[in-house]
């Protein structure tokens, strides 16, 4: 049955509602170096100030400017989590389809490997990673995407295998096609469902373990991340700063967190036919 | 044209042909009747070409199937499908569906849109933009069966294999494709494999019959002389089911 997919996401309100919080949050994230009103590197202001017309969020023990420092933590948030889903993507479908495809002892020892990554808890990895050798962003996004690649190839490689025996596939074999042709023109195109779900589940993971490291110290304390503005605020509960300094990363987490979820539960009941809404039954 | 000679093939420990041999003329209709699981459809993709015989020759013109490039070979033979649902992806619009094959073997230019057209219409289709972007799911299975049709002819095949292409449509659209297929075949006077398990619709269309059961030719001669003498008990059951039921009228 062909789904109008861009239609039936557009009944999803909540879907809907998803996208728009994302696209918000993205470009603020974008926007962040035009509207932050100051450097979010400059302690030059006085610390731990209240919000004022000067400073919206106030400033933090340091003399940082916390609404700069938010929108830049944004920032790397977003782009930490967009970073690791699209390695974790291609990596997932390159390796999904070459498997499904080429099959015999290549599709072995990939699956293999997929299934000792599935049994290591990705988290604890990368805790010991981050708290021994201090790696930089781009280590961290490529260790994370390095352990995180396993589901979405599974989850292709079993889609590419019953595509291959489809008919319309067969039809175009024994027209001549060429595998590149066939994998372009009738795999690639199939497989998309599995890409759109992958790539948001993939960035809400790596979006909360981004915040959840740095809530932990074990981040990168260069670059500017919600989760380290959560715990650095946590140290000061006997200042009465958690509406200005705490709240706005946590609710910022959370908003980019829900959106993400909102979008990647709507995907999944378009493309899943069990979650699938209004369910048509086939004939 | 075409000459199988004592050809075999099995799909792991099963046997699926056993030694058929059988030839098939220029412009001659030839029908392969036979049960679900006879061996029909392992058989006509053997003549395509897409499938390899375990032992036995597969020959065209006077050349050996295997010795001939595979992509050559593969453009000179046109499928149509039992279930165009299935063989045309749900993706593709009237217009990408019918230029596949010019893609695939690289002829796709600026002459292919009217190609395209040109095949829409000895199908009885119509050629407007609006029905070419039209998908799959926006036709019914009778026009849908003439694309796939008009994408096995797009290439002028010397060789058009049906393979069970009506049995999925009613019977009235049954009547109307099955007209068309005869008529583009009378046109141009290419050869047909045609794929079925009634041999009621076989007599209407092929000049010859060819009976397989389990995987051997039990009968082959002409059409009126298979359905007015069968030979073997096979042939005779299965014309004895046929004549249970209404014929399709073509």
């Amino acid at each position: 049955m062909h789904i109008k997919q861009f239609q039936e996401f557009a009944k999803d309100k909540l879907g809907v509602f998803g996208v728009v919080l994302l696209l918000l949050l993205l470009m603020t994230a974008i926007l962040a170096p035009i509207i932050a009103p100051h450097d979010p590197w400059d302690y030059s202001a006085q610390h731990l100030q209240p919000p004022s017309k000067e400073h919206l969020l106030g400033t933090n023990d340091c003399g940082y400017d916390l609404f700069s420092e938010l929108l830049w933590a944004l920032r790397t948030s977003i782009a930490f989590g967009i970073s690791v889903a699209a390695i974790t993507c291609t990596i997932g479908v390159v390796l999904g389809v070459s498997a499904a495809l080429i099959g015999g002892m290549y599709d072995m020892i990939v699956m293999r490997i997929a299934d000792a990554l599935l049994a290591i808890p990705t988290i604890m990895v990368l805790i010991l990673i981050a708290a021994y050798f201090k790696p930089s962003t781009t280590v961290l996004v490529i260790t994370l995407s390095l352990v995180m690649w396993q589901t979405v190839a599974r989850g292709v490689r079993a889609q590419t295998l019953s595509l291959k025996t489809k008919l319309h596939v067969k039809a175009a074999r024994n027209m001549g096609a060429p595998t590149i042709y066939i994998m372009r023109r009738h795999i690639m195109p199939e497989l998309f469902p599995l890409y759109a779900m992958g790539f948001v589940t993939k960035a809400r993971t790596a979006v909360f373990m981004e915040a959840g490291l740095s809530f932990l110290g074990i981040f990168d304390p260069s670059t500017k991340s919600l989760g380290i503005m959560m715990s650095y605020a946590m140290r000061y509960p006997h200042f009465d700063i958690w509406f200005n300094w705490l709240l706005p990363p946590v609710f910022a987490l959370s908003l980019l967190i829900i959106s993400l979820g909102l979008i990647s539960y709507a995907v999944e009941g378009i493309f899943d036919p069990r979650l699938r809404r209004n369910n048509v039954t086939p004939i | 044209m075409i000459s199988v000679k004592d050809v075999s093939k099995s799909y792991k420990d099963i046997r699926v042909l056993s030694d058929v041999a059988l030839t098939i003329d220029e412009g001659e209709i030839l029908a392969l009747v036979g049960e679900t699981g006879s061996g029909k459809t392992t058989l006509a993709y053997l003549i395509a070409g897409t499938i390899k015989p375990d032992c036995g020759e597969i020959i065209v013109r006077g050349r050996m199937v295997v010795d001939i490039n595979r992509k050559e070979f593969l453009k000179t033979v046109g499928i149509v499908y039992q279930s165009p649902r299935d063989s045309i992806s749900h993706r593709f619009t009237v217009f990408e569906a019918i230029a596949e094959p010019l893609h695939i073997h690289g002829e796709f230019d600026d002459t292919s849109p009217g190609r395209i057209k040109d095949a829409l219409r000895e199908v009885q289709l119509p050629v407007d933009e609006y029905f070419l972007q039209k998908y799959p799911h926006e036709l019914s299975g009778g026009e849908l069966q003439r694309v796939a049709i008009a994408r096995a002819l797009i290439l002028a095949p010397d060789m058009l294999i049906a393979d069970e292409s009506t049995s999925f449509l009613d019977p009235s659209v049954q009547a109307k494709v099955l007209r068309l297929l005869l008529d583009l075949q009378n046109e141009r006077g290419i050869s047909m494999l045609f794929v079925t398990h009634d041999i009621g619709v076989a007599r209407k269309v092929s000049d010859r019959i060819a009976v397989l059961h389990d995987g051997r030719i039990v009968e082959n001669a002409p059409a009126h002389r298979v359905i007015a003498n069968p030979e073997h008990q096979y042939t005779k059951q299965l014309i004895g089911v046929a004549k249970g039921k209404t014929d399709v009228v073509v």
